[in-house]
């Protein structure tokens, strides 16, 4: 480590001689028609270009630390979100099988629910906002693929409504006949493209 | 300084870790379960006493539709408690899915509406 740095501190040494060497040639030799330059140097001119050239090598860093800390944030946030979209797949595996275990339902909703409330509290905690609109499509979608995989009809419901029953569940395992799996399908899809939108939008902030 | 006395209800605590489906015959841990054992005798007791009640939803792996239905909604659809008496006495917890508070309140507002045809 203290060799690296040290290595370091030579060629900036090295560096800056070199420009100065560069810069004094050019004045010396070089001859610009219309321009004199002058042999003697006003000292407030050089704290001014003393002080310009470290409140722009400050600004720089702070703004490039600032820059870096965001992309790091967003980076979390979006892998985060990526892992919402993995939980959603292995259920839509499950439930594309036409039966799945009711606590396995059941606990990846929940999965995905926290999870997703948790990305958007760190979203309202970082430095940047993301639309209520995506938020609230993304509640909705959740909500409409829950009913969809967990509410079993109750007895009270009209009988004639029960002839062909899109879910079932017997010993805890659910049943999903083919029009409640097609439907699945399609609302799982459509969670998935708005985790993709959300992410990109937290991308482009 | 007056306590007042309250019933709570713990899901996780009192009844179980991984709530299952609406009736006894689909499963273990059923809503009907539920309502049977738990909610419903602490409920009336509080509605009986005029004292608060608390159900706690958070901890356990999570709900599907049914239970919570089954489970709420069957108090005034099968036990006929007033719906009125339950939401001025009745909190809910739920820090973990928040929209379970919402969800419970529609299942209550929709049997009493059922109720009333």
């Amino acid at each position: 480590m203290p060799m690296k740095s040290l290595k370091d501190n030579l060629i900036k040494v090295v560096s800056w001689a070199f420009l100065l060497a560069v810069g004094y040639l050019l004045a010396r030799y070089i001859q610009i028609p219309h321009f004199e330059v002058s042999k003697t140097i006003d000292i407030s001119n050089v704290l001014s270009l003393i002080i310009t050239g470290w409140i722009a090598l400050a600004i720089t860093t702070v703004f490039e630390k600032q820059n870096s800390d965001r992309r790091v944030e967003k980076d979390l946030i979006i892998s985060r979100v990526g892992a919402i979209h993995s939980i959603a797949d292995s259920l839509q595996i499950g439930s594309q099988s036409g039966s799945i275990h009711l606590a396995e339902a059941n606990s990846s909703l929940k999965r995905i629910t926290t999870a997703l409330q948790a990305a958007f509290k760190i979203i309202d905690k970082s430095h940047f906002t993301i639309s209520e609109d995506i938020k609230s499509r993304l509640n909705n979608s959740l909500a409409d693929i829950r009913t969809s995989l967990t509410n079993t009809p109750g007895v009270t419901q009209d009988p004639t409504s029960l002839q062909d029953i899109p879910i079932a569940i017997r010993d805890g395992i659910v049943t999903y006949n083919k029009d409640r799996i097609s439907q699945l399908e399609v609302k799982f899809e459509a969670l998935k493209d708005l985790l993709l939108e959300l992410q990109i939008e937290i991308n482009s902030k | 300084m007056v306590i007042m006395e309250q019933i709570k209800i713990n899901i996780l605590k009192d009844f179980s870790p991984n709530p299952g489906p609406r009736y006894i015959k689909e499963g273990k841990f059923s809503g009907e379960l539920f309502r049977q054992q738990i909610l419903y005798p602490k409920v009336a007791e509080a509605i009986e006493k005029g004292i608060p009640f608390e159900v706690n939803l958070d901890g356990t792996a999570g709900y599907g539709t049914s239970f919570l239905e089954e489970s709420f909604g069957g108090l005034i659809r099968l036990h006929h408690l007033p719906y009125e008496r339950i939401k001025a006495l009745m909190s809910l917890i739920s820090t973990e899915e928040e929209y379970l508070i919402d969800d419970v309140n529609e299942y209550l507002k929709d049997a009493y509406e059922e109720s009333k045809r």
